[in-house]
């Protein structure tokens, strides 16, 4: 198992640090464009579709360098959730119209599957499709889609009949009987909530509808939450950095108030949360495109740590500026926020920390591939 | 209570709930509840309400007002006061420039001041921290120049709660930069309308505009608005510091909202059952329920000792650490109740209508914001680190 990034990820990072020092030092919105001319795009796509079969791990080497800047593209949504979707499990027709066009960054996706009675869980949609003619009738509610608001379509799950295998289709926002309500969320971004009331939808309309479609949307999630672990250890190592700076040189009684233990103390936790998070996030991104057991293991361990260890270094990271933190105009509260969407989106620590039980079962923790394996 | 209410109190604590219950507008006891600011307008008129059963200065002495009640009466009062949702009054002028003034000022300062105070025309701000003084109160920089029958202040001040309404601001200021920090500082009454003084918003993280950077540029402030001697501030800055600490572990607050975060957990799902219901959940619920009744029996333990002659050291140290991290936390798992839909956010006073905004719960707005302000309990009010240090200091020297 390699923790070192290769000669690719080394010059993918770099890019992606410039890329963040950049907006962080002048946000600016629209950088689709951008993306799509540093390949970001085509990353995690196959190659068949004109993507450059990029792993996990190179997905997280992007991201890490991203969280640091704050960049607030839909690459989640559009790339890492639905393209990915698409990619994994969608007709070759739909692959072959569709992925070139968001690798261009022509198109806008949104993955419309949680429902407000699911919680956390990827099971238990309600959502139907009823056959009806050679259509189906789309009717439900999905709630929390990321960036639906500007999605041109979206990939939205329903059983087929109420209690069908789990389908994948494909709607635009447009259609007759589709209610869109967008709404901001805390970290400054944008979701959307959706009413479906009886959608039209044709055969070419239908990504897929057999047995692997609840498998491929675990496997899926699972690897883009590796990617937001990613970005949320680029936002904690950011924020530690910030907060070392601020504590050398706020001065209160005389000293910088990073000359009291107390401080130090506390920026040390900071600083070994993070160190933390980073080291199991690596191991999850590496292990999230092979077995699916130590792929479900290693993604909950990762998200339940960052979840926690994220809140801890956004929280701590204000409560060390002190009232200058709580202001919107200094960024350290920013990325506390962007930490707290991350810890909250696909489930909280309580609800990861339950996965990998279930995950590891009775059993003891297999044995890890160790560091200097080619794996 | 540590001791059986005797039947005078019992039928106080009566009264108190009876009042309460037939006067506090629902609308403010809604806003108590998912812990957004009371309006204005709301406050005041619902201050004066207060005031007209004679309860608005529960701790001044009678002959100022006050209803004169013992110790244990106030804590009774305060108590069933926030049990019920009540918002806080406007602290600035009943709990802390107030008590200054009939303390430290001369006759003719309370007959001036006292009464805006009491029927609350008059809104205040505290003048204190400045960007270069925040735990580090006393190396304040405000410059107060006598010329004449006035005072010339120039400098700033920072994290002014809701100057952008006040009439009125105490604020510290240095009148002998000579001399050794604490002892060069004065207590002035500066009017917000007076010619140089600029309000300048400063936006939070719930991106509301509560705080604000007051800028005065040689402001002239008469001579007979220093309350107490020239030099002698920092006595007027201890004594209210030390005064009116009754509520500051925030009791009847968090068990208002536990309260909230209970009927919450039965009214969203996890797994096909209510959250209260999810082992995991209602594991934290539970252990935060026992913290805070810890927190109360402390806070009745060192009243008693106050009742009893004991004078008060550290004990509201102790009370403002415990109160604000049981109170984030508290407003920390009311957000996680409502899962995925923390991550929305509705920066606005008012619920969207009908119709827009995320199809969440109607118990999920002002959550997120509740919370996030809160980031600032053990920032604010001497922050957790100084009061740790303050008890370290007593015990350990």
């Amino acid at each position: 198992m390699q923790f070192e990034p290769s000669q690719d990820q080394a010059l993918l990072r770099d890019a992606a640090e410039r890329f963040a020092r950049e907006h962080l030092a002048s946000p600016q919105t629209g950088q689709w464009r951008r993306f799509a001319e540093l390949g970001w795009l085509a990353l995690p796509l196959a190659e068949d579709a004109g993507g450059l079969g990029g792993t996990t791990a190179d997905v997280a080497v992007l991201m890490e360098a991203l969280g640091g800047g704050l960049v607030r593209e839909p690459y989640l949504a559009t790339v890492l959730l639905a393209g990915r979707l698409l990619d994994a499990a969608g007709t070759s027709d739909l692959r072959a119209q569709l992925l070139p066009r968001v690798v261009n960054g022509e198109m806008r996706l949104g993955f419309a599957h949680h429902e407000p009675q699911m919680r956390f869980a990827l099971s238990g949609v309600q959502s139907t499709a009823s056959p009806s003619d050679s259509k189906w009738l789309l009717s439900g509610r999905k709630a929390l889609v990321l960036d639906g608001g500007d999605a041109d379509r979206l990939v939205v799950s329903a059983r087929i009949d109420g209690r069908g295998p789990l389908a994948l289709f494909l709607v635009e926002p447009g259609m007759e009987g589709v209610k869109v309500r967008p709404y901001r969320t805390l970290d400054g971004g944008w979701a959307a909530d959706f009413e479906f009331d009886r959608v039209a939808l044709d055969a070419a309309h239908l990504v897929a509808a057999d047995d692997q479609v609840e498998a491929t949307i675990e496997r899926v999630v699972d690897q883009a939450i590796c990617a937001i672990c990613a970005e949320a250890v680029g936002a904690m190592r950011k924020v530690c950095e910030i907060t070392r700076d601020y504590i050398g040189t706020r001065r209160q009684f005389g000293v910088a108030i990073g000359t009291q233990q107390v401080v130090r103390h506390r920026w040390v936790d900071m600083h070994i949360a993070t160190e933390e998070a980073k080291s199991i996030t690596q191991m999850a991104a590496t292990a999230a495109d092979g077995d699916a057991d130590e792929r479900r293991a290693l993604a909950s361990a990762a998200k339940a740590k960052v979840a926690e260890a994220g809140r801890f270094v956004g929280e701590q990271g204000i409560q060390l500026h002190g009232a200058i933190g709580m202001t919107d105009d200094y960024l350290i509260g920013h990325f506390y926020k962007r930490l707290v969407v991350i810890g909250t989106l696909f489930g909280d620590a309580d609800y990861y920390a339950r996965r990998l039980a279930g995950a590891a079962g009775s059993q003891a923790w297999r044995p890890m591939s160790g560091p200097g394996r080619e794996d | 209570m540590p001791a059986p209410l005797s039947s005078e109190d019992l039928e106080f604590r009566e009264e108190v709930r009876t009042f309460l219950a037939a006067n506090l507008p629902a609308g403010l006891r809604d806003r108590s509840f998912r812990g957004l600011h009371p309006r204005r307008d709301e406050l005041v008129a619902w201050q004066k309400t207060l005031h007209e059963r004679g309860w608005l200065l529960s701790g001044w002495p009678v002959e100022h007002g006050g209803p004169g009640w013992s110790l244990a009466r106030r804590y009774l009062f305060n108590h069933e006061y926030f049990l019920s949702g009540a918002p806080q009054v406007s602290p600035f002028g009943v709990t802390m420039v107030g008590p200054v003034i009939y303390t430290f000022g001369t006759q003719e300062q309370q007959e001036r001041f006292l009464p805006g105070i009491r029927n609350s025309d008059t809104w205040w701000c505290q003048g204190y921290s400045e960007p270069g003084a925040g735990s580090d109160l006393a190396s304040l920089r405000t410059r107060a120049v006598r010329d004449g029958d006035h005072y010339v202040v120039s400098g700033e001040k920072i994290w002014t709660s809701y100057a952008q309404h006040a009439d009125m601001m105490f604020a510290l200021v240095r009148t002998s930069p000579d001399a050794k920090a604490q002892k060069g500082i004065s207590f002035l009454l500066i009017d917000m309308k007076a010619p140089g003084v600029t309000v300048r918003p400063i936006i939070g993280l719930d991106l509301n505009h509560t705080l604000n950077h007051v800028f005065l540029d040689n402001v002239r402030v008469p001579v007979e608005n220093r309350i107490g001697e020239e030099n002698a501030g920092w006595t007027c800055a201890k004594f209210l510091l030390g005064h009116e600490r009754l509520t500051v572990a925030r009791v009847g607050r968090s068990k208002f909202q536990l309260g909230r975060l209970k009927q919450i957990a039965a009214a969203e799902q996890a797994n096909g059952r209510p959250l209260c219901d999810d082992p995991d959940f209602s594991h934290r619920l539970h252990r935060l329920d026992v913290d805070l009744r810890v927190l109360e029996a402390m806070e009745l333990r060192f009243l008693s000792a106050q009742i009893a002659g004991h004078r008060l050291t550290v004990e509201p140290s102790i009370l403002k650490i415990r109160g604000t991290e049981i109170g984030q936390r508290l407003k920390g798992l009311i957000v996680e109740a409502l899962g995925h839909y923390a991550i929305a956010y509705d920066a606005a006073d008012e619920p969207p209508a009908s119709g827009s905004g995320p199809m969440w719960p109607e118990h999920a707005h002002g959550a997120v914001a509740d919370n996030l302000y809160h980031r600032a309990l053990t920032i604010f009010g001497g922050s957790n680190e100084i009061q740790r240090n303050i008890v370290a200091r007593h015990f350990l020297g």
